[in-house]
């Protein structure tokens, strides 16, 4: 002990320890006494979930796996697909367009982004299947005019109002992924495409095999944002009577009037969708993690080490009895002489 | 590990309890599925039983038929319209929410359209000597759908007013008959007059004819010194069904037809009221084409022929709406004037 | 513009390489109106070791990376041995050469940086062996034995660690190795320790210690002075983006002819 220490607080701390001196936590009891009030509420939802006849489990159970519901949820799982795969590889295209050096090449991206971030997908969708209102046909002829055909066809016949829904979400999608992945890219250090260039690495292994590697840790959770939304998204088929998940569930309320019972069903199935996406993310980002030196453990592990830390450590406060605890005890105590008690 | 410490010991227990409660609510929740029986609300089956109509699609098979109106098929000759498809008249309609027994989805099929509006569809489609072409669609599409030219006609229980007559060509059919209903645990037992509505929070659609009609009342009451009725607007029907059924508004207003469907399918409401959908003027449900295209003096032909061998009546009482009735079909009927605000 | 430019020495090797002259005459760039290269001219020989000082922004960095065409240049000339990097030329003026043929010329020419700029995404082996195999000069099995023959001239042994589990001095070795992968005829350095802890100096310095002895003509930016001085066949002072004094290292680290030479000389030592 220097004497510092001494003159701070005399009394108490230089005392000798006549005994291993025991450590005390700080109680939180404000935090328990919270908790108990959530774990409170909580039992008390889940017990009106089952006792609140109005919820309508029996109408949730007729219809959670009928026909119409499970197209309805194909038909958005259809779509979802779809307008991803195709809003992000029209957006990876818009992205390279945008960090291009042309202008013209970034000014055509720049206004893509901008027209299809600004006009609301809801009325995208219902200009494409109507689009034989502002083109009645079309075709090959002569520009600029609409009187000279080579071969024309009318446009209501084109696009079906699964085609409409299909191509609305895509180009919908293509804007706002191109952002996200342009955001990836520029995100990656210049210091790779030099080497690269360095190495005369060919333009598409640099892209496909360095910096879209490196982008998509900043893209995924983004682009995972996007599919989880698009899920839902879908629903906006319903301008066009294209039954995908929610829709059907309307039709059917419709019918039967059980309002509540049926969006459960819809819910339950997007929360579902959400769930499996959720975990296919986080294993997808774990994998381009790949090469940083800590990926942090799995939920699983870090669940088992949870309860196992909690067991140990009820065990430590609560004194003597648990093994674990004497030999933590072991270290702090080794500097006195346990045979002077 | 050897001996368990008493905090331990108190995990443990508390595990043990919340495992318990969750067994008790799962096995609660089985008591109140047996309790309930096998009679829950909401089933097709329930719903079959609860309403006079059957919603499968053989419902279509019962449809009054009617032979081709030689004189409708010579008008339609001479006025040079070509339908969408060739031979077939296409009729489009909604199918989804608040839609019986005007227009809803078959049960069985998901698919076939029924109601007293696709009866309609089907009975001009084959006084024209044309095949039926049915197209589900939203409330949203249909206009430009017509105008596009994708669609001949539409039978949606569209109200025939001054903005639209300047779009479309009419040919009315049905006159609209309103209905007020509460709660079905509402001590309000009759809503006849401004008076019964005086202070009550009403729900009524924006634009509608059943909208002027409490404007007129809520003017009468003011003047009185009474409180006004409370308009409330859903744009969305289960959106106003819910608002009803939790409390949230004291009364619907609305076409009768669909209010009498939801009070019989489930029981939550039930009717107090029902004012004739001419008051103060009158409104007329007809259906519809573009503007100008030579359609609607065959469609109106036919549909006067129907009124006068029975087929009219027929389908009215097929749906119990015989009070809808009209004596004749006209052709672009004086409309609801254009709303001021 | 003065270039003091006697005593060339010659090769160290018994067998003088023949490969990796590479020639800079008048180069000029400008960044905006700011002349970063003016009139830069200097003949590297095959197999020489060329270490290139001058104080910070004096344009060192920027005349290593017009030789492999990652900056471009406003008026002059690069060849290796005889050719243009990025450019073809008509009469008297240079074409720049379209992407895909550059990235071919380029690959005689190795680079490493001073951030090391290996690919995070990639093992050490696969850093190695990208450019050999999508450039199709070795099959995939081919580049892996080539990888671990260069990482053990490197002194590592472990190729499946990523970048990000290696230390600096580990990664540097790495990108080495990377460079040399393609057989480049010149390799330039481009203060490769700069970034380096003190302690991981050494171990690099070392590599290419190795490297000036082999015969590759070898083009280091740096600021060690003592590294340069023993490794180096001539030494190259920069400032201002001209080329002060030239000269084997004894004269121009250990006696500058230009007063400003010594003058950076005396600041650093």
């Amino acid at each position: 002990m220097t004497q510092v220490t001494i003159e701070r607080s005399a009394e108490i701390e230089t005392e000798e320890p006549t005994e291993p001196l025991k450590v005390v936590r700080v109680r939180h009891w404000g935090r328990w006494a919270v908790s108990a009030v959530i774990i409170l509420l909580i039992a008390q939802f889940l017990w009106s979930l089952v006792a609140n006849e109005k919820y309508g489990w029996g109408t949730f159970g007729e219809y959670f796996f009928s026909d119409a519901v499970l197209d309805g949820l194909l038909m958005t799982l259809w779509l979802t697909v779809i307008s991803i795969v195709g809003g992000f590889i029209i957006g990876t295209v818009l992205a390279v367009f945008r960090l291009s050096s042309s202008t013209l090449l970034n000014a055509v991206a720049w206004w893509y982004i901008w027209f299809f971030r600004s006009v609301p997908i809801l009325v995208q969708v219902l200009v494409w299947y109507n689009l034989g209102y502002l083109y009645p046909r079309l075709g090959l002829g002569t520009p600029f005019t609409d009187d000279f055909w080579i071969f024309s066809f009318p446009t209501t016949s084109l696009l079906t109002a699964f085609a409409a829904v299909a191509i609305g979400l895509t180009l919908h999608q293509a804007a706002y992924s191109a952002e996200i992945i342009r955001g990836g890219i520029v995100s990656v250090d210049a210091g790779q495409t030099h080497a690269a260039a360095a190495l005369g690495l060919p333009r598409r292994v640099r892209f496909f095999r360095i910096i879209l590697p490196q982008a998509a840790r900043s893209i995924l959770p983004a682009g995972f944002n996007e599919i989880v939304g698009q899920v839902k998204g879908t629903s906006v088929a319903f301008i066009v009577a294209l039954p995908e998940l929610f829709y059907s569930v309307q039709v059917i309320y419709g019918r039967n009037q059980q309002i509540i019972p049926l969006l459960l069903v819809a819910v339950v199935w997007y929360a579902i969708i959400t769930t499996v996406l959720s975990v296919v993310q986080y294993y997808v980002e774990r994998r381009f993690s790949r090469g940083t030196v800590d990926l942090p453990p799995t939920p699983i592990y870090r669940a088992k080490k949870q309860i196992t830390d909690l067991w140990h450590r009820l065990g430590e406060e609560d004194g003597k009895a648990s093994p674990a605890v004497t030999s933590q005890t072991d270290t702090v105590t080794s500097y006195t002489d346990k045979e002077s008690v | 590990m050897a001996a368990i410490s008493k905090k331990q010991g108190g995990l443990l227990a508390a595990v043990v309890v919340v495992l318990a409660l969750i067994a008790g609510g799962v096995i609660a929740l089985v008591n109140v599925r047996g309790s309930e029986a096998s009679a829950e609300p909401g089933t097709e089956d329930s719903v079959a039983a609860s309403s006079e109509f059957d919603l499968s699609s053989k419902n279509a098979d019962g449809r009054p038929h009617i032979d081709p109106v030689p004189e409708a098929v010579a008008a339609l000759k001479k006025s040079g319209f070509t339908p969408v498809r060739d031979g077939k008249l296409t009729v489009v309609g909604t199918g989804q929410a608040g839609g019986a027994p005007l227009g809803v989805l078959a049960s069985d099929d998901n698919k076939t359209r029924i109601g007293v509006e696709a009866d309609f569809a089907q009975l001009i489609a084959e006084g024209l000597g044309l095949d039926y072409q049915q197209a589900v669609t939203s409330w949203a599409d249909w206009p430009l759908g017509i105008q596009s030219g994708k669609y001949d006609l539409v039978t949606s229980n569209v109200t025939v007013t001054d903005e639209r007559k300047r779009l479309y060509d009419f040919s009315s059919y049905r006159t609209d008959l309103l209905g007020f209903y509460v709660k079905s645990d509402s001590p309000i037992d009759s809503i006849k007059d401004a008076d019964d509505a005086s202070g009550l929070k009403i729900i009524v659609s924006s634009g509608t004819n059943q909208e002027q009609v409490l404007l007129t009342w809520n003017k009468r009451l003011e003047k009185e010194g009474k409180d006004p009725a409370e308009l409330v607007y859903y744009d969305d029907d289960s959106a106003a069904t819910l608002a009803i059924q939790s409390g949230r508004a004291d009364a619907t207003f609305g076409p009768n037809p669909t209010g009498a469907f939801k009070a019989a399918v489930n029981g939550e409401t039930k009717w107090v009221g029902t004012l004739n959908g001419g008051w103060p003027k009158h409104a007329d449900i007809a259906a519809a084409t573009k503007k100008g295209n030579g359609l609607i003096t065959p469609v109106n032909i036919v549909l006067n022929h129907a009124i006068e061998n029975g087929q009219y009546a027929e389908i009215l009482k097929r749906w119990g709406l015989e009070d809808e009735a009209v004596e004749k079909s006209v052709i672009n009927p004086p409309g609801l004037p254009e709303s001021e605000s | 513009m003065t270039i003091i430019d006697s005593n060339r020495p010659d090769p160290v090797d018994d067998a003088a390489p023949t490969v990796g002259k590479v020639e800079i005459s008048h180069l000029t760039k400008y960044y905006g109106a700011n002349r970063v290269l003016d009139d830069v001219s200097l003949t590297v020989e095959p197999g020489e070791v060329v270490s290139i000082v001058g104080p910070s922004g004096s344009g060192k960095s920027t005349l290593l990376r017009t030789i492999n065409h990652l900056e471009t240049f406003d008026a002059g000339s690069v060849t290796v041995d005889g050719r243009y990097i990025g450019y073809e030329r008509r009469g008297d003026t240079l074409h720049e050469l379209r992407e895909a043929e550059v990235l071919k010329r380029r690959a005689q020419v190795g680079l490493v940086f001073q951030n090391f700029n290996l690919f995070p995404n990639l093992t050490a082996r696969e850093n190695i062996t990208i450019a050999p195999v999508s450039l199709k000069r070795l099959s995939q099995v081919e580049a892996d034995q080539r990888a671990m023959a260069l990482l053990q001239r490197v002194g590592l042994h472990d190729s499946e660690k990523y970048p990000a589990q290696l230390s600096g001095g580990q990664q540097q070795r790495v990108a080495i190795a990377r460079a040399l992968a393609l057989d480049p005829k010149v390799l330039l350095f481009d203060e490769p320790t700069s970034a380096l802890d003190p302690e991981l100096v050494a171990e690099v310095l070392d590599v290419i210690r190795d490297l000036a002895t082999v015969g590759t003509t070898l083009i280091i930016v740096t600021h060690e002075i003592g590294f340069a001085r023993e490794v180096s066949d001539r030494v190259v002072f920069v400032e201002d983006g001209r080329i002060i004094e030239i000269g084997p290292p004894e004269q121009v680290l250990r006696n500058p002819i230009n007063p400003r030479t010594r003058d950076f000389i005396g600041r650093v030592l």
